[in-house]
């Protein structure tokens, strides 16, 4: 187990390192982040624009930027740059590490992404299964008919009403059970474990539900045509027949099976809940890796974007080597080396 | 097994139809008796009544969208209404403080969502169906090489290689530019999906015999293996439609869709995100009309998903 | 379990549309009046509004900032950000600031005494402070901090290697800045046949002795560069005003208390300033009026000020601040090299409308701006531009203009005299800013009036537009202060940094140059006025108004008010507090 792990781990480098030319060329040639500094007026000092371009590697070509930025060959003396050194390069923004922000917005943002992954696999499981084996019922067709409605409303939108709900909410019982804007409250100091957990709590309520909506619908959509598909398989029907229990039969043989496909799209899908994590973070105000992604690419901060996308992916292999190995916990015929 | 593919993740999701049925069952039925196959798809879709009425919903919003500017006495440049004035008989929709008609505005939002949702649709159809096709039946190293690189591609969060991407086009903001980078980034999905159905057609008798005869290899893809999978493509292209539609809102709401003076749904609820207490007819029109055209989108696509694989039927039969 | 998760989320909803309505039916028609009872009396008093006797110690105020900024020096380039002067402004000391009516005023807790002239050639000034104005350390606030700050930002190579400061203006004018009296007293000699009219707004105080403690020799250019760079980095422990930061989370919150070692006369009155960051300006809203946030700033906008004033016990202001939103016409394109194509133009563009559909519907006191230089209002403001008829709508003066000068196809497809086909410009605006966008759409119909075809596009990178004159007509704002020659150096100068129409007078520009170099401020302000009156007539750039700024504030809090000069409503934030009972 161990050993396919880092077996997969190994082959995931040579595609985020492609992934990497591609991000790169990419945003290289996109634009210059010196422009704001070159229009200034009254002009900045000739030097100064030098100096900069220096800091940035522009004053080099675009391979050889790559190059240093890949490896750190090459770099400024004293630069920390060179990804396979851990090192992310410098930020447009001289007093920026983009290694430290990435760091602090990463916990940010993937707390609020497992949670609501979490949320949103446990429901989505519930309403498939529910789903399936009331196939037809009127339980089925509702379970159905807000799936597809939620998968139909743009997230912001959703969250724009969700946040006027809970102020609603707060206001009309005079309390302040939901916060709107933040991960917690400012001014934590004099509060007890208890008002933090709440705080905490409080603030996570209206970001997660607006994150998971699209992710439990796909997801529930999902789980009922799996179940459904082993419901009707013959070892199920088998297992009927041998006079199992119904409740046996489902829990042991049928969801067990039933949870493959799911792990699949979870751990597929997990990009896309960073990337929706963007909205969710910009109506709420969580300083997380999604509002990141926006200020670097309104800055042209190449590096930053880099770090960006290629963190991004590192998630993605992970969740999908993580799926692989929860296959064979949940298949026994699956066994990896 | 089939799913709806995430709003949230349109190259994410795997599969988006049933892929093929084992080798070695009724499939070459599909080619022999096409017009059947088809009657009787067609019948199973007719059985699907949310289905059927959604494509009904849909071919009218679609005709709203595209006839409306011939019908409704104002256009989307409309400027001389009084500012921000309820739905009223003369402004069915309300205006806008600039005083603009919404009506005309949400007509035109409507067309340029819709325009930017068939592009994607048909750029991630032919480019995913011809990728995976290939893929599938060359196997070897070109397949090794093609899905390496759609596994490249799926390792980037869509939404933000767009926002990436978009930001930086020059004649950023047009709906086509817009249409063009999603288009890029939304093939992924059908082409895993056609190439698996392909991987399993291959080898069946009715291509054998077509190579037998000597059919060219883009013949053998585009008449025999392409048409077969059909069914799923169908199904995958309308969810990107769907998909697309709720991607062009998110880019619009970011700041990286389509730019005034042109408008689109997403724009239009983003430039009234804080109307919705004080001028709701702003918010919730263009809103509603984005969820309309996604829903009646995802009611078609499971209706079709229904007719192509009906074992999963949500219709008792 | 899951059935009822699904209900609350529904009920929410569902409320959320129900009070909706409610909402829309309590709000008139009429649109919201520009201030509300609180701060009514900020009109005739800006100085002094929403005044009166306050609790003292006791009370917390979280005050949202639109910006995120990464520096703490706001005396460099980077930390040249106003969200990161009103966070620092009750924590860096400064010997002046603006008070809200625009009047330049001194910090009498730092200084004994407002500075004087004592020479004008070469021009030498002075200031003495307090002996009991120190640093949070109980180190004496002296001269040293005085030259630590024009060391770093006067650009000369001897002073400093590597420094980026936010401007040298006034700086790299000096010869010499020294103290005497223990370093209580700092004698300021610019070098000689140099004038500086700004003389009052120049200095921002960063402790000179922490950048050395730190390691950091600032006497030598390299240790100049670190120190900066130090302030730059450094969250700041040490105080020099009233408050402190105590606690600061990146991007989220800077929360700061008393310093006990604050010399002023007064406060601060609340016992905690929080600042929070919320940089999507839509969210200040909700924020508000769930109570995380008590005060905010942000862009007004007919949805905002309306809401501001539906939330119970929430004031708000709309004033008028120094930027001024306008039109510059390329003169460079081939078409508008001829002054007669854009007087006629300008004459068809009808700025009272365009403020009706834009500004107006929020902001009943928005006005055409009649001046390049000066705004309504204020001592010296002159209007220039009314009376020549431009910006009055006025298409049959713009035809009469047209013919005069041998245009045909007036009103369907105009031609110039040699028969070319005028047309189609680029209007050009940022992208994302929807009264800009509205304006341009205005700009399209007016032009279809005279027979110019035109098409609107957006920019994202409005400085490159600018610098490549990529554009034929283009809007946007200019963001000035009370001082005004500065700006009308850089705008108005013929080879002006931003020039950008590309207009040149050279009998105006001798003008300004007069007035750059003149000590008096009314009689520079006559030299401004002259100058502009020429320029107007070049007609190429067109002032729409000068855009609105905006205070909403929970009405228990006193002292706090709307401050339109870049010294931001934080100038006076000791003195906030709550109501006394």
């Amino acid at each position: 187990m161990f050993a396919y792990t880092m077996r997969r781990l190994l082959a995931a480098i040579p595609i985020l390192f492609a992934a990497s030319v591609i991000v790169f060329s990419l945003v290289a040639i996109s634009g210059d982040p010196l422009e704001p500094l070159r229009l200034r007026t009254p002009p900045v000092p000739q030097q100064t624009i030098l100096n900069q371009e220096h800091r940035l590697y522009l004053d080099r070509s675009i391979p050889e930027r790559y190059w240093t930025w890949l490896t750190g060959f090459g770099a400024n003396p004293g630069d920390d740059i060179g990804i396979i050194r851990g090192n992310f390069g410098p930020s447009v923004r001289a007093s920026v590490d983009i290694g430290t922000e990435l760091g602090d917005r990463a916990w940010v943002t993937l707390r609020l992404v497992f949670v609501a992954m979490f949320l949103a696999v446990i429901l989505a499981i519930f309403a498939g299964v529910i789903s399936a084996v009331k196939q037809y019922s009127k339980i089925d067709y509702s379970f159905t008919f807000f799936g597809f409605l939620a998968l139909s409303i743009p997230t912001f939108w959703f969250a724009i009403l969700l946040k006027s709900g809970g102020i609603y909410y707060n206001q009309a019982t005079g309390t302040s059970t939901f916060f709107t804007i933040g991960n917690k409250s400012p001014d934590t100091a004099s509060f007890t474990t208890w008002q933090n957990i709440t705080d905490v709590a409080g603030h996570m309520v209206l970001p997660t539900l607006s994150l998971m909506l699209i992710s439990y619908a796909s997801w529930s959509r999902y789980q009922r045509g799996s179940m459904l598909e082993v419901l009707n398989s013959d070892y199920v029907r088998l297992a009927r027949a041998k006079g199992l229990r119904n409740r046996q039969v489902m829990v042991r043989h049928a969801l067990r099976t039933a949870l493959i496909p799911l792990t699949t799209v979870t751990a597929l899908d997990i990009g896309g809940i960073i990337g929706g994590a963007v909205i969710t973070e910009t109506v709420y105000e969580w300083r997380g890796l999604g509002k990141m992604l926006v200020e670097s690419v309104n800055g042209r901060d190449v590096f930053s974007v880099l770090a960006w996308l290629l963190f991004a992916g590192f998630v993605v292999v992970v969740f999908n080597i993580i799926a692989d190995l929860l296959y064979a916990v949940l298949d026994p015929r699956i066994r990896y080396e | 097994m089939s799913d709806i593919v995430s709003g949230a993740a349109l190259r994410g999701a795997p599969a988006t139809a049933a892929p093929p049925t084992p080798p070695g069952t009724d499939r070459p039925e599909f080619t022999t008796k096409e017009r059947s196959q088809g009657e009787l798809i067609l019948r199973r879709f007719l059985r699907h009544r949310a289905a059927v009425v959604s494509l009904f919903v849909f071919l009218l919003t679609l005709a709203f969208a595209f006839l409306g500017p011939y019908v409704w006495k104002y256009d989307h440049t409309y400027k001389k209404g009084p500012g921000s004035v309820p739905p009223n008989l003369s402004y069915p929709f309300g205006t806008d403080q600039v005083g603009h008609d919404m009506l005309a505005q949400v007509i035109r939002g409507t067309q340029q969502s819709m325009k930017i949702a068939l592009v994607v649709m048909v750029i991630a159809t032919v480019l995913g169906t011809l990728w995976g096709a290939a893929a599938g039946f060359y196997r070897g190293w070109l397949d090794a090489a093609l899905m390496r690189f759609v596994d490249i591609l799926l390792t980037l969060p869509f939404i933000a290689v767009a926002i990436a991407l978009n930001a930086n086009i020059r004649g950023g903001g047009a709906w086509w530019a817009l249409a063009l980078v999603l288009g890029l980034l939304s093939w992924t999905g059908i082409s895993r999906v056609v190439r698996g159905v392909v991987l399993s057609l291959r080898e069946q008798e009715f291509i054998e015999a077509a190579r037998a005869m000597g059919a060219s290899d883009s013949r053998i893809i585009l008449r025999h293996l392409v048409p077969n999978a059909m069914g799923v493509v169908i199904v995958s292209a309308t969810i990107i439609i769907a998909a697309a539609i709720l991607a062009e809102t998110a880019l619009s709401f970011i700041g990286f869709g389509v730019q005034a003076p042109d408008t689109s749904l997403g724009l239009l609820i983003t430039n009234a995100q804080s109307a919705v207490t004080t001028r709701p007819w702003l918010f919730y029109f263009p809103g509603v009309f984005i969820i309309l055209i996604a829903l009646t989108i995802n009611f078609i696509g499971d209706g079709l998903r229904d007719a192509f694989d009906p074992r999963q039927s949500l219709v008792r039969k | 379990m899951h059935s009822s998760k699904r209900l609350i989320g529904l009920a929410a909803v569902a409320a959320a549309a129900v009070f909706a309505v409610s909402a829309c039916q309590s709000g008139g028609t009429e649109g919201p009046p520009t201030s509300s009872a609180g701060f009514a009396g900020c009109d005739a008093n800006p100085d002094t509004c929403n005044s009166g006797p306050t609790q003292t110690g006791t009370g917390e105020i979280t005050y949202a900032l639109e910006q995120e900024f990464t520096s703490w020096n706001t005396t460099t380039d980077e930390g040249n950000a106003f969200a990161g002067s009103q966070a620092l402004a009750g924590v860096v000391p400064a010997p002046s600031y603006f008070s809200p009516s625009g009047t330049l005023t001194w910090n009498l807790d730092l200084l004994v005494e407002a500075p004087k002239l004592t020479s004008e050639t070469p021009q030498t000034w002075v200031y003495k402070i307090r002996p009991e104005a120190v640093w949070s350390d109980g180190t004496p606030i002296t001269a040293d901090d005085f030259i630590f700050n024009w060391k770093g930002n006067s650009g000369k190579p001897e002073h400093c290697d590597g420094c980026v400061p936010a401007s040298t203006s006034g700086y790299e004018l000096m010869d010499k800045v020294e103290g005497s009296d223990n370093g209580k007293t700092v004698t300021v000699t610019l070098a000689s046949g140099k004038v500086y009219s700004e003389w009052q707004g120049l200095f921002t105080l960063y402790p000179a002795h922490l950048a050395k403690a730190a390691g950091n020799d600032w006497t030598t250019p390299k240790g100049m560069a670190a120190a900066q760079k130090w302030f730059d980095t450094t969250v700041p422990t040490w105080s020099g005003g009233p408050w402190k930061i105590d606690k600061f989370e990146k991007g989220v919150s800077i929360i700061q208390v008393k310093n006990d070692k604050w010399y002023g006369k007064e406060g601060p009155n609340l016992s905690k300033l929080i600042f929070r960051f919320i940089t999507d300006q839509s969210q200040e809203i909700p924020a508000l009026r769930n109570n995380e946030i008590q005060a905010a700033g942000p862009q007004p906008n007919p949805d905002l000020v309306t809401q501001a004033g539906q939330i119970p016990g929430v004031q708000y202001r709309i004033g008028h601040g120094y930027q001024h939103e306008h039109f510059d016409v390329n003169t460079k394109n081939k078409f508008l090299a001829d002054k007669e194509l854009r007087t006629a133009i300008f004459s068809a563009i009808d700025i009272k409308e365009i403020i009706e559909k834009t500004y107006g519907t929020f902001d009943k006191k928005a006005v055409q701006l009649g001046s390049h230089n000066f705004y309504p209002g204020g001592k010296y403001y002159k209007d220039l531009i009314g009376p020549t008829g431009q910006g009055a709508g006025d298409v049959e003066k713009a035809k009469q203009i047209l013919t005069a000068a041998g245009y045909t196809g007036i009103g369907t497809q105009l031609k110039n005299k040699a028969g070319e086909t005028v047309g189609p410009f680029r209007l050009r605006h940022t992208k994302g800013n929807q009264l800009r966008a509205a304006t341009m759409e205005l700009v399209q119909g007016y032009l279809k009036e005279l027979g110019i075809d035109s098409r609107i596009e957006v920019t994202e990178t409005l400085g490159a537009t600018l610098a490549e004159r990529d554009f034929d007509i283009i809007i946007f704002a200019w963001v000035g202060s009370p001082f005004v020659v500065g700006g009308a150096e850089q705008i108005l100068k013929s080879d002006g940094g931003g020039n950008y129409g590309g207009n040149s007078n050279p009998e105006a520009d001798a003008l300004i140059t007069q007035a750059a170099n003149t000590l008096d401020l009314d009689k520079q302000a006559d030299l401004l006025n002259q100058a502009d009156a020429l320029i107007v007539k070049d007609a190429y750039v067109l002032e729409i108004t000068a855009k609105p700024t905006f205070l909403m504030v929970y009405d228990k809090y006193l002292n706090i008010r709307d401050n339109p000069t870049n010294s931001g409503p934080n100038y006076n934030n000791h003195t906030w507090g709550l109501k006394a009972a």
